[in-house]
């Protein structure tokens, strides 16, 4: 057991034993179960100052699964010698959760450059999977604007070297709000991301569905640093207008990629979103832009820059919900050998261009019960085309179809395929994935 | 104002706070010494126009200050001809690829559709009109010139049949792998370099007679231009051959070549204008390390007295020279070779109890604080040792 799990064990424990004792002295430690309106989250999955009645609280969730991909689990072709072999090929594609973890990356000693996502080491085979066990600690202390929470997650896999259970403090900040009159918030530490709409669903208890997108990798990384949230309510037209930035390490791409805890280069990444909704009585549409400036984070170069601009858009109306994104991301060719990635260091950081986009139809049954209570059948369109410099552009797309049935407001059942479709520049190969996953909320 | 002033002074924070960059890995190759010859713009310690003559340029080594008169490149452009030792016979070599503070290039697979597997190598004859499929072109952070050979068996193949990795891979044919070619992507109106009113490349200033073969000038062999596909895209390359360099694990296996050098007034060390000393098996040595090579103290340049320009440019170099008199043939078999320890000379004794730095394994026995290994790495095609080529 390495350092790190078994500082987390040891954590875990402390906070049973607490628990146990706040039990013990008749206090209620779980008061209720927290369903959070992925709507009224803009700054990112975090709890409402409402909604946390204690001064500290735990939450959490466990996230099972049960997944199945077709040919060996990766998007690498059997014959495929290229170098690197994840620039031909969409590693992402076989996503099997909403971490966005695949089936597998196993390249069979064929040379990768780091562009890979983490892999839950199923291969083709079908498999139970504990995709996230998370715990929320959160701290509020009455009558003053502060909020403080953290979030540890663990992830058993199975790798090349056995089993391992990776631990990650996905968010770590404290929140002020100084003024109760104005809807502003203030936030330091490791945050979720302020870049367009599907951060909003990085836990598996919120997405609709299982898998992110195609284009999640570059949108939802949890950032390090500061950020703020400010919205003005305009009620004459029934609307609000919103504004999200934040200054980070490392952008906005998930942890897989690029490093998250150290600044490379000294020079904080830029990031935001400006938002316009308007809520009616049975209507509601939110509308945004996002972008995003700064070095790229896996290189000590100061030469190389990355960009992003997105736009956004979500309609809700009787039932259904429309939601989409589009996305343009270029990274400039980084000078220096080496390239840091969240999963160790690879060998040189080429140029990169990726556009894509997705767009998803949800239909909610209108009707609960105390034990049914939500049932939503959807369905997402993916595309992305990216290339790497020099290198053919890779065009893919893909359809998911779903449905997700909620239950007590406590666990949510919900079961997926993914059909991906390789349009140009990679070859052809079987990565379809059926993925299953039940998630208890505590 | 003060505003203005407080953004200044976060951006010198900034600019104060950030680490210093690492060394940028450079690569270059046919296309970039031909865009910047002109300018003389240096890569690993050889500036553009000593790797490449445009037309009507004066060839290096075949013009001042190695020969009396100037020698100007013919028709298209040429890749230098440098002079070189190989074990103790002259020999000579191109340079196609240079890479600075750069990763080994991987060897990428370089697909060739065949009608037929046999036994043994080559497996086939490749389909005729058909072209080989790259990867990658010299615009990859991933380019290489080293490629392995993957025959896809694919007897009805026309010119545009497979034009990308996607289309061979998708098509799932039958591959056998063979050896590893050696072809860099470089315009098709070059190769080593001819002089106008010559047809063949040659080395600079040896004669057949020289190493023992009938003729006039020595020739070196010639690459052959050839056209592939890049991603549907069609490029020239230069034939270099097979089984040109030794590979493990996808990458090719690295030799030193031994340029000698001298120290300028900052203290770096700057290649000299003579003959290199290329590794062991030269011919399957095409992914080389520049090794710089210190003279010893008392190491001498031999330079014949008849090429009074180049004794005079390496003596401003702070080189010692010495130009005995020896027969013509031996004169030019041995231009530009250093002489370990220019005691050896005796009066009317010519080169006779001297030994010379002209062999890798000469060098190896030198002290090793006179050898010192750069990070600048070549793709090189020796094009003659001893009076033989490779095919």
């Amino acid at each position: 057991m390495s350092a790190r799990v078994l500082g987390l064990a040891q954590l875990l424990v402390a906070f049973a034993a607490y628990a146990q004792g706040e039990a013990d002295a008749g206090v209620e430690f779980i008061e209720e179960v927290e369903v959070v309106d992925v709507d009224d989250v803009n700054p990112g999955y975090t709890p409402s100052e409402e909604q946390s009645h204690e001064a500290l609280r735990f939450t959490g969730y466990v996230d099972v699964g049960f997944a199945k991909a077709t040919g060996d689990g990766t998007s690498f072709a059997p014959n495929d010698t290229r170098a690197p072999l994840d620039y031909g090929v969409d590693p992402f594609a076989t996503a099997v959760n909403s971490r966005g973890d695949v089936a597998s990356t196993e390249s069979g000693g064929r040379f990768t450059n780091g562009f890979l996502p983490r892999s839950v080491g199923l291969g083709g085979n079908a498999g139970f999977l504990l995709n996230t066990a998370s715990v929320d600690v959160r701290f509020q202390p009455r009558g003053v604007p502060l909020f403080v929470f953290a979030r540890a997650q663990l992830m058993p896999r199975f790798s090349p070297s056995g089993d391992q259970t990776r631990i990650e403090l996905q968010q770590a900040f404290g929140r002020l709000s100084p003024f109760a009159s104005q809807e502003l918030a203030l936030f330091v530490g490791r945050f979720d991301s302020v870049f367009g709409i599907e951060y909003l669903e990085n836990e598996a208890n919120l997405r609709t569905g299982i898998t992110p997108s195609l284009i999640a990798r570059y949108t939802t990384g949890h950032g390090l640093g500061a950020k703020a949230f400010y919205r003005v309510q305009i009620p004459s037209v029934m609307s609000a207008v919103s504004v999200n930035i934040a200054a980070t390490n490392h952008g906005t791409r998930i942890e897989a990629l690029v490093p998250i805890d150290a600044s490379l280069m000294g020079v904080p990444v830029g990031s935001g979103r400006l938002g316009y909704e308007l809520n009616l009585q049975h209507v509601q549409a939110k509308v945004g832009v996002s972008g995003l400036y700064g070095p790229r984070n896996d290189q000590r170069s100061p030469g190389a820059r990355q960009m992003a601009f997105g736009a956004d858009a979500r309609l809700t109306v009787a039932g259904f919900s429309v939601a989409g994104e589009i996305l343009r991301l270029v990274d400039e060719h980084g000078p220096n050998a080496g390239k840091f990635t969240g999963q160790g260091l690879a060998e040189l950081a080429s140029g990169f261009d990726v556009w894509g986009g997705w767009a998803r139809l949800a239909y909610t049954l209108p009707w609960k019960s105390a034990v049914l209570t939500g049932l939503t059948v959807y369905g997402r369109y993916d595309r992305r085309h990216a290339t790497f410099e020099g290198n053919v552009t890779v065009r893919t797309q893909r359809f998911t179809v779903g449905a997700r049935i909620d239950l007590y407001d406590l666990l949510a059942l919900k079961a997926e395929g993914l059909f991906n479709d390789e349009l140009g520049g990679a070859p052809t190969v079987d990565n379809d994935v059926f993925t299953a996953s039940a998630v208890v909320t505590w | 104002m003060r505003r203005h002033a407080g953004w200044g002074i976060l951006a010198l924070v900034t600019v104060a706070c950030a680490p210093p960059a690492g060394p940028n890995a450079m690569a270059w190759t046919v296309e970039d010494f031909l865009a910047n010859s002109p300018a003389m713009a240096e890569f690993g310690g050889w500036r553009a126009n000593e790797l490449v003559t445009l037309t009507g340029e004066p060839i290096p080594f075949r013009s001042s200050p190695h020969a009396a008169a100037e020698t100007r490149q013919g028709p298209g452009y040429g890749l230098t001809v440098f002079p070189a030792f190989s074990d103790g016979q002259p020999a000579a070599f191109v340079i196609t690829e240079i890479w600075l503070e750069h990763p080994t290039p991987w060897v990428q697979p370089a697909w060739i559709a065949v009608s037929e597997f046999l036994p043994g190598f080559p497996p086939s004859a490749q389909v005729p009109g058909t072209q080989s499929v790259f990867p990658v072109g010299v615009d990859s952070t991933f380019y290489t010139p080293f490629w392995r050979g993957t025959y896809v068996l694919a007897p009805g193949a026309k010119k545009d049949t497979f034009k990308s990795a996607a289309a061979i891979l998708e098509a799932r044919l039958p591959t056998q792998e063979g050896s590893v070619l050696f072809c860099p992507i470089a315009p098709a109106d070059g190769g080593a370099a001819v002089a106008a009113g010559e047809t063949d490349p040659v080395h600079p200033w040896l004669l057949a007679a020289d190493v023992g073969v009938d003729g006039g000038a020595m020739p070196v062999r010639q690459f052959g231009t050839s056209s592939a596909w890049v991603d549907g895209d069609e490029v020239a390359y230069l034939g270099g051959g097979e089984d040109r360099v030794l590979e493990a694990d996808q990458l090719p296996v690295e030799a030193p070549l031994y340029t000698f050098a001298s120290r300028g007034a900052d203290g770096g060390l700057a290649i000299l204008s003579i003959p290199a000393v290329l590794p062991p098996d030269p011919f399957r040595s095409s992914f080389v390390r520049r090794t710089d090579v210190e003279l010893p103290a008392s190491g001498a340049v031999f330079v014949p007295g008849d090429r009074p320009a180049l004794a005079a440019a390496l003596a401003a170099r702070g080189v010692a020279v010495v130009s005995p008199d020896v027969d013509p043939s031996s004169a030019r078999v041995r231009l530009g070779a250093v002489i370990a320890d220019a005691r050896c000379l005796a009066p009317d004794a010519g080169f006779s109890g001297c030994a010379f730095l002209d062999s890798a394994s000469a060098i190896e026995r030198l002290n090793r604080g006179l050898v010192h290994r750069t990070e600048t790495t070549l793709a090189i095609d020796v094009v003659q040792v001893g009076g033989r080529t490779q095919r």
